[in-house]
């Protein structure tokens, strides 16, 4: 099972990826606080964490740091309206392992989650 | 950038291809949606534009301030994405070239487009209210 969970502080956006997940093999969690991210018992058990950049309180990239210093199994996708800018404004110590763009399609998502978790598979 | 004159107020094909779907159950699900979080952020960016966006001569000395400039691109960004996802196309366009002017503080750009809003919501309002309507949805 790979666990997955999304944070944007949209929830329409949020129920969208509920919706585009709905039947698939992800077991899914979503975050409207990104700040509540520390606090929640599946943290250790995540395997990708795709977070929105433009969030009140902390960008999807700074939380996505502070994931890779605390958590660095964890796969990271940034998700943007604009991919060029936030990928510009990245911290040079941040590897991301995608970007998507935002709003993004239920294909581009499961493409994206499949390549990541096919990796997973292959390097475990 | 495209002529907003010619996009579609709403385009379902887009909806379905986001989405991966064209039930009607998704569809209803979307687009209710959508109508709630849209009008919600809809309010905000007119409740900005009458006490923060003023270029006339009243308020020359009221300015708005970065924050609220700030305030105003980032509801243009997030009503955007939103727009995207069920295929907006009208109202995504008018949220692109707001933002664009409150990031840039393009305060004339902003007002006149503000303007635009006050025709282009209601006309989408309308088609998402007929488009549920006709996909079963029993609360229009």
């Amino acid at each position: 099972m790979c666990n997955i969970l999304f944070i944007d502080d949209d929830a329409f956006i949020l129920s969208a990826y509920q919706r585009m997940l709905r039947g698939s093999v992800y077991q899914a969690f979503y975050l409207q606080q990104p700040a509540q991210l520390w606090q929640q018992a599946y943290l250790t058990s995540l395997t990708i964490v795709l977070a929105d950049q433009q969030m009140p309180g902390i960008t999807g990239t700074e939380l996505l740091l502070q994931l890779q210093q605390s958590h660095p199994a964890i796969k990271r996708v940034l998700i943007s309206g604009d991919l060029t800018l936030a990928i510009t404004q990245l911290a040079p110590e941040l590897t991301l392992d995608a970007a998507l763009p935002k709003p993004c399609s239920k294909a581009a998502l499961l493409d994206c989650l499949q390549r990541l978790s096919g990796e997973l598979t292959a390097t475990t | 950038m495209a002529d907003a004159a010619t996009l579609p107020v709403l385009d379902l094909n887009v909806l379905i291809a986001m989405y991966g779907d064209d039930s009607a159950e998704t569809i209803t699900l979307a687009l209710s949606g959508f109508r709630r979080e849209a009008t919600h952020y809809v309010q905000q960016l007119q409740n900005a534009g009458q006490h923060n966006i003023r270029t006339d001569s009243a308020r020359k000395d009221h300015a708005p301030t970065d924050t609220a400039l700030a305030d105003m691109a980032r509801l243009c960004h997030s009503l955007k994405s939103m727009c995207g996802l069920v295929g907006a196309a009208k109202l995504m366009q008018l949220c692109m070239t707001l933002e664009q002017a409150a990031r840039q503080q393009d305060l004339t750009t902003l007002q006149n487009e503000l303007l635009k809003l006050a025709e282009v919501w209601p006309e989408l309002l309308s088609q998402l209210n007929l488009t549920l309507l006709q996909h079963g949805y029993p609360d229009v």
